[in-house]
C-alpha cells in the first residue's frame, strides 16, 4: 500500500518538476522572467519497530530564481542608462546642427563680413550693397532658422517629459493593481512568482522614465516613490503625476501633482533618471546653446547698429539701424504675490554671458544667482547690473517671490535684418577733413575715425590753423577752441567723436578743416570701420570675437555631447554587467531545460515502474489468495 | 558563471549592433571624406577649424582688396602716366614757341596745339574709373571734380583718401583727391617764382633761378628796378612785403647771376630804365593755370619779345614744377603696386597653408580609414559567425 502511495508521490512530484520546466522554456524570452525550481522535500516518515520508513516526496513550493539586490542594481543601472541615452539622443540632435561646416553661422557670419569689405572696395557700386544687404538678410534667416531648430528641439524634451509621466502613470495604475493581487495570494503562504515577475518587471520599465526607489512591505506589496519621496505608489493606492509648466518658466514642463485641481511642481533638480533626468539634463545644454547663440546675435546686432548709426548712408543721412534683436526677457514665477514686476536690459554688451539669472526676494534682500554656475550677488536695493544686464524693479516684491532673468534667449530667434533699401548702408563718414588752397607745406590731415556712440556735433565745422610750423589752434563747435597745440608728425586729434591724424610738414599759416563729408560718395571709412568688427574682440568682456564666440559654443555643445556619448556607452557596459549576473542568476537556460526535462521524465518513468512493481506484488498476492 | 540562453542573444546581437554602428561609421567618414562628422567627434578642432575658415575667409577678402587696389592704382596711374607725357610735349611746345624768330602767325599755330592739349589736361584729370567714379575727386566720385570756369579751372571734389586692408593691419591708400596733384602745384623754381614787369620795353630777360643758400630765405616779395645813366645800368632792391628799401644802383652785368637773401637768378640783355623784375615766394597754382599762363604768353602779340621770353621761362619753370608733383604721385602708386604684388604672392601662400591646416582638422586619412574599416569588417563577421556557432549548440538538438 504504502509502495505505491509512495510511488505516486515521486510521480507527482516529476510530473511538477515537468510541469515546471515546461513554463520556464515557455517563458524563455518574457521580459522579467525569473526561472522557476520546484522545492521537493521527503514525507514524513513512519516508525516501525525496524526504524523509521521513508514516504516519499512532496512539492513544498515553486520558487524562482531571484535576488532582490540584483534586481535593484540592474534597475539602477537601467535608470541611469536611459537617462545617459536619452541625453546623448537628443545632444546629438544639437550636435549635427552644428555640424556642416559650409552651412551654419560661421559661414554665414563670414559671408557678411566680406559683403561689408566688397562694398569698402567700392562704396558707390549698388551691385555691392545690395549684396550686403542680401548677405545680411542670409545672415538673419540663418539666426532664425538655426533658432527654430533649436525651440523644436525644447519642444521635443518637453512631449519626452509629457509622454514618460503617461507611461509612469500607466505602469503605477497596474503596479498598484498586482500589489493587491500579490497581497492576496501571499495570504496563502506561498509566493506568486509570476505576478512578482511582472511586478519588477513594471518597476523596470518605471525606472527608464526616472529614478524611483523601492520599498517592501511586509504583506508582501512594495511602495514606489520618486525623487524626493514624492509617493507613486503606496500598496494598492497610486499617486497620478502631472505633467506642467514650470513655474519659473512656463514654456518648459516639469513634473508635478494635481492637487485641489491646481498643478503642483516637484523640484526638478529633485527628479533625475530615465526620460525625465534625460530631458531635465538636456535643456541646460539647449538653453546655453539658445542663449550663446542669442548673444552672438544681440552682440553683432549692436555693435554693427552703433558703428552703421555714427555713419553717413548714400543719401547723405545717418545710417539707421542694421538689425534688430530683442532684449531680455522677465518671466515672474506663477507662484509670486507680491506686486513687483521687474525689467532688464543690457547696459555693457560685452560683459554679458550665456546665462540665465535668478533674481528672488527674501523680504529684506535681492538675490541675484547666476544659473549657469549658481554665482550669488546679494543686493539691498534695485536696480542693480550683473554681468552686463542692468536688472530694475517696480511696485512691492513679497517675500519668496522670484524672477527669471533671460538675457539673450530670444535675440537670435528675433534677429532681423532691417536695410532694404542698398543707399542705406552708411559707408561713409559723416565727416571729412581738408587741406587749405594756399597751404605751403605738406602736412594732410585725414579723419581715421568716428566711433560711437553718435555726437551732435560730428559734422560740425572744425579749424585746424598751423601758427607755426610745431603749434596749431583749433577753432569751431564743441571743440573748446584750444590754441598753442604742439604739432608732432602722425599724431591724432579727437573731437565731436571723430579723430583725425595730422602727418606731414605744415607750414606756418597752413590751414585744415574738418567738416560735413557733403557727397562723399567714395568714402569708405565707415564700412571699413564695419568690416573690422568681424575681428574686432566685442564679446566675453573684450577677448572674443563674434566667430570666437561661435566656436567656443560649438565646441562646447560637442564637448557635452561627446561626453553624454562616452558617458552612455560606458553606463551601457555597467547595464550589460548588471543584467548579465541578474540574468545569469534568473535567466532561463534551455540546455539546463533539457537536462531538467530528461531528468524529470526519468524520475516518472522510475516513479510509473514503482507503481508497476507495486502493482506486481498486490497481484502476486491476489493469484495467491485466489489459488488457494 | 551560470549562462541563461538570452544572455547568449543579447550578447550576440549587441556585439553584431555595435560592429555594424562602427562601420557604418567609417563608411560615413570615407564617403564624405569628413574625420568630423559632428563637432562631439573632435570638439576641440571642431572649434579651431571654425577659426581657420574664418582666417581663409578674412584672407580671401584681402585679396580681393589686393585686386580692387591694383585695379584703381593701375587706372591712376596710367591717367598720371598719359598726364606727364602730355606735360612733357607741352613744355616742349613752350621753349620751341620762345624763339624769337617767329612769327606770330608761328606762334598763333603752338598755341592752337596748346589749347587742344589744355583740353586733354582737363579730360585726364577727370578720368573715371571701370565704375564710372572719378579717380581724382577724393570721396566725392560722383561728382566731376575739375570744372572749366571763366578764366580759371575749379576742383570740386576734396582731400578724402581711400584706403583698403590689404594685408592684415595693411591699411593702403588707394585713390585720393586731385587737388594735391593737380591744383596745389608751388610755381617758380619751388621755393620762389621770377618775373618781369608787363611794361618792359628793353631787352632783359629773367630766368627762374634757384636756391644758393636756404638758411637766408626770407620769405620776402622783392623787386629789382633798373636805371640807366650815362651807359651804366644799375638796379635798386625793394623788399615789398616791408616797402623798404634793400640795396641801391648795384652794378649791373647782364647774365651775371644775382644773389639775394639766398635766392640766385640771372638776367641777360639790356634791360632799359624803369623796366622792372620781380621775385617773390613760390605760391600755389594750378596746373590748368600755368599752361594757360604759357598760353597766354605765345598768344599776346602785343608783348615785347623779351616780356615773352621771361613769361615763357616762368610758364616753363612752372610746368617743370607740375611733373614734378605728378612724378611723385605716380612713384607713390607704383611702390603701393609694388607692395601689393608681393602682398599677393604672400596672401596666395598663406591661403594654402591654411587650407592645408583645415585639411589636417577635418579631413579624412584614407590609409587610416581603409585600415579601419577592413578592421571592422573583420569584427562584425566575427560576431556574425560566433553568433551562428553558438545558438546552433543546443541540448535540444541532441534530443530525438
Amino acid at each position: 500500500m504504502s509502495i505505491l502511495s509512495i510511488g505516486v508521490s515521486g510521480l507527482n512530484a516529476a510530473q511538477a518538476g515537468i510541469s515546471t520546466t515546461s513554463h520556464n522554456i515557455s517563458n524563455v524570452n518574457t521580459p522579467g522572467y525569473s526561472r522557476q525550481q520546484t522545492v521537493q522535500t521527503t514525507n514524513t516518515p513512519l516508525f516501525s519497530g525496524g526504524g523509521y520508513f521513508g514516504q516519499g516526496v512532496n512539492v513544498a513550493s515553486v520558487q524562482r530564481a531571484y535576488d532582490s539586490f540584483l534586481v535593484a542594481q540592474t534597475r539602477e543601472a537601467q535608470t541611469q542608462s536611459t537617462q545617459l541615452d536619452g541625453l546623448s539622443a537628443q545632444l546629438k540632435n544639437i550636435d549635427n546642427l552644428m555640424a556642416d561646416p559650409s552651412a551654419g553661422v560661421s559661414p554665414m557670419l563670414d559671408n557678411l563680413f566680406s559683403a561689408f569689405n566688397t562694398v569698402s572696395a567700392s562704396p558707390s557700386d549698388p551691385a555691392s550693397r545690395q549684396g550686403l544687404i542680401s548677405a545680411a538678410q542670409t545672415l538673419a534667416s540663418g539666426f532664425s532658422n538655426l533658432s527654430s531648430q533649436l525651440a523644436s528641439f525644447g519642444d521635443q524634451a518637453n512631449a519626452s517629459v509629457t509622454q514618460a509621466v503617461s507611461t509612469m502613470n500607466t505602469d503605477s495604475a497596474q503596479l498598484a493593481q498586482l500589489n493587491q493581487q500579490i497581497t492576496v495570494a501571499t495570504a496563502g503562504g506561498q509566493q506568486p512568482n509570476d505576478l512578482l515577475d511582472q511586478r519588477d518587471a513594471l518597476l523596470q520599465d518605471m525606472s527608464k522614465q526616472a529614478r524611483i526607489s523601492v520599498v517592501n512591505s511586509p504583506d508582501g506589496s512594495v511602495n514606489v516613490f520618486l525623487g524626493n519621496g514624492q509617493p507613486l505608489v503606496l500598496g494598492s493606492q497610486q499617486n497620478q503625476l502631472t505633467a506642467g509648466p514650470d513655474p519659473s518658466d512656463p514654456s518648459q514642463t516639469i513634473v508635478g501633482i494635481t492637487s485641489g485641481g491646481k498643478f503642483q511642481a516637484f523640484n526638478s533638480a529633485d527628479v533625475t533618471g530615465g526620460a525625465i533626468g534625460a530631458a531635465f539634463a538636456f535643456r541646460q545644454t539647449l538653453q546655453q546653446t539658445q542663449n550663446g547663440l542669442g548673444r552672438i546675435a544681440a552682440s553683432l546686432a549692436q555693435s554693427i547698429n552703433a558703428q552703421q548709426e555714427v555713419g553717413q548712408d548714400l543719401n547723405g543721412n545717418p545710417g539707421t539701424d542694421f538689425f534688430s534683436a530683442a532684449g531680455p526677457q522677465v518671466l515672474g514665477s506663477t507662484n509670486n504675490t507680491g506686486s513687483a514686476t521687474v525689467g532688464a536690459s543690457v547696459s555693457n554688451y560685452a560683459a554679458l554671458t550665456a546665462s540665465d539669472y535668478k533674481l528672488a526676494y527674501d523680504g529684506t534682500n535681492y538675490t541675484v544667482t547666476r544659473l549657469s554656475d549658481n554665482t550669488q550677488q546679494s543686493f539691498a536695493s534695485m536696480p542693480q547690473t550683473v554681468d552686463g544686464v542692468t536688472i530694475s524693479l517696480s511696485g512691492t516684491p513679497a517675500a519668496g517671490d522670484s524672477f527669471l532673468i533671460e538675457p539673450t534667449r530670444n535675440a537670435a530667434s528675433t534677429f532681423k535684418s532691417l536695410l532694404t533699401d542698398p543707399n542705406q548702408v552708411a559707408a561713409a563718414f559723416p565727416v571729412r577733413a581738408g587741406s587749405g588752397t594756399s597751404n605751403g607745406g605738406t602736412g594732410a590731415a585725414q579723419v581715421t575715425a568716428v566711433t560711437p556712440p553718435a555726437n551732435a556735433n560730428v559734422s560740425q565745422p572744425v579749424n585746424i590753423v598751423f601758427t607755426g610750423p610745431n603749434t596749431f589752434n583749433i577753432t569751431g563747435t564743441g571743440t573748446g577752441n584750444p590754441t598753442g597745440l604742439t604739432y608732432t608728425p602722425g599724431m591724432t586729434i579727437s573731437y565731436n567723436g571723430w579723430t583725425a591724424t595730422l602727418s606731414g610738414a605744415p607750414a606756418s599759416g597752413d590751414s585744415f578743416n574738418v567738416g560735413p563729408n557733403t557727397g562723399g560718395s567714395g568714402d569708405n571709412s565707415n564700412i571699413k570701420a564695419l568690416a573690422n568688427l568681424q575681428l574686432a574682440k566685442t564679446m566675453g568682456g573684450g577677448t572674443a570675437s563674434f566667430s570666437d564666440a561661435y566656436a567656443t559654443m560649438v565646441s562646447n555643445v560637442g564637448n557635452q555631447t561627446a561626453a553624454a556619448i562616452s558617458g552612455a556607452s560606458a553606463q551601457q557596459t555597467v547595464l550589460t554587467n548588471a543584467t548579465s549576473a541578474q540574468q545569469s542568476l534568473s535567466g532561463v537556460s534551455l540546455d539546463e531545460e533539457a537536462a531538467n526535462l530528461l531528468k524529470y521524465q526519468q524520475a516518472y518513468q522510475a516513479a510509473s515502474k514503482v507503481i508497476s512493481t507495486a502493482d506486481t506484488m498486490f497481484q502476486s498476492i491476489l493469484q495467491v489468495i485466489s489459488a488457494g | 558563471m551560470r549562462i541563461s540562453t538570452s544572455m547568449i542573444f543579447d550578447l550576440g546581437s549587441g556585439s553584431m549592433s555595435d560592429a555594424q554602428a562602427a562601420l557604418f561609421k567609417t563608411q560615413e567618414q570615407m564617403s564624405s571624406n569628413r574625420r568630423m562628422l559632428s563637432p562631439s567627434d573632435d570638439p576641440a578642432a571642431a572649434s579651431t577649424a571654425l577659426k581657420v575658415s574664418q582666417g581663409i575667409a578674412v584672407t580671401k577678402q584681402q585679396q580681393d582688396n589686393q585686386s580692387a587696389a591694383t585695379n584703381t592704382l593701375s587706372q591712376a596711374e596710367s591717367a598720371l602716366g598719359s598726364t606727364s607725357d602730355l606735360l612733357q610735349s607741352a613744355t616742349q611746345l613752350l621753349l620751341s614757341g620762345q624763339n624769337a624768330t617767329m612769327s606770330q602767325g608761328d606762334r598763333n599755330a603752338i598755341v592752337a596745339q596748346l589749347q587742344g592739349m589744355q583740353q586733354q589736361l582737363l579730360t585726364l584729370a577727370n578720368s573715371r574709373d571701370g565704375a564710372g567714379g572719378y579717380l581724382f575727386a577724393g570721396y566725392s566720385e560722383n561728382t566731376q571734380p575739375f570744372t572749366q570756369g571763366t578764366g580759371a579751372v575749379t576742383y570740386n571734389g576734396d582731400d578724402g583718401v581711400r584706403s583698403l586692408e590689404v594685408a592684415p593691419g595693411r591699411n593702403m591708400d588707394v585713390s585720393s583727391g586731385g587737388a594735391d596733384t593737380f591744383m596745389r602745384i608751388k610755381n617758380g623754381n619751388g621755393v620762389f617764382a621770377t618775373g618781369a614787369g608787363s611794361a618792359n620795353t628793353g631787352g632783359g630777360t629773367i630766368d627762374s633761378g634757384s636756391v644758393s643758400n636756404p638758411a637766408a630765405l626770407t620769405g620776402h616779395a622783392y623787386q629789382l628796378n633798373f636805371s640807366v645813366s650815362g651807359g651804366n645800368t644799375t638796379y635798386d632792391v625793394v623788399d615789398t612785403t616791408t616797402g623798404t628799401s634793400v640795396s641801391t644802383n648795384n652794378a649791373f652785368t647782364p647774365g651775371a647771376s644775382i644773389n639775394l637773401a639766398g635766392q640766385q637768378f640771372t638776367i641777360s640783355g639790356a634791360p632799359a630804365a624803369g623796366d622792372s623784375f620781380t621775385v617773390s615766394p613760390s605760391s600755389n597754382q594750378s596746373v590748368f593755370q600755368m599752361l594757360a599762363d604759357g598760353i597766354a604768353a605765345l598768344s599776346n602779340g602785343s608783348l615785347s619779345s623779351s616780356v615773352r621770353t621771361s613769361q615763357v621761362n616762368a610758364a616753363v619753370a612752372n610746368m617743370y614744377q607740375a611733373q614734378d608733383k605728378i612724378s611723385l604721385a605716380r612713384a607713390g602708386l607704383g611702390s603701393n603696386m609694388n607692395e601689393v604684388t608681393t602682398l599677393t604672392s604672400i596672401s596666395a601662400s598663406a591661403v594654402t597653408s591654411q587650407k592645408t591646416r583645415l585639411g589636417d582638422l577635418t579631413d579624412l586619412d584614407y590609409a587610416a580609414a581603409t585600415t579601419q574599416l577592413s578592421e571592422q569588417q573583420t569584427a562584425l563577421q566575427a560576431a556574425q559567425q560566433t553568433f551562428g556557432k553558438v545558438t546552433k549548440t543546443n541540448l535540444f538538438s541532441y534530443l530525438a
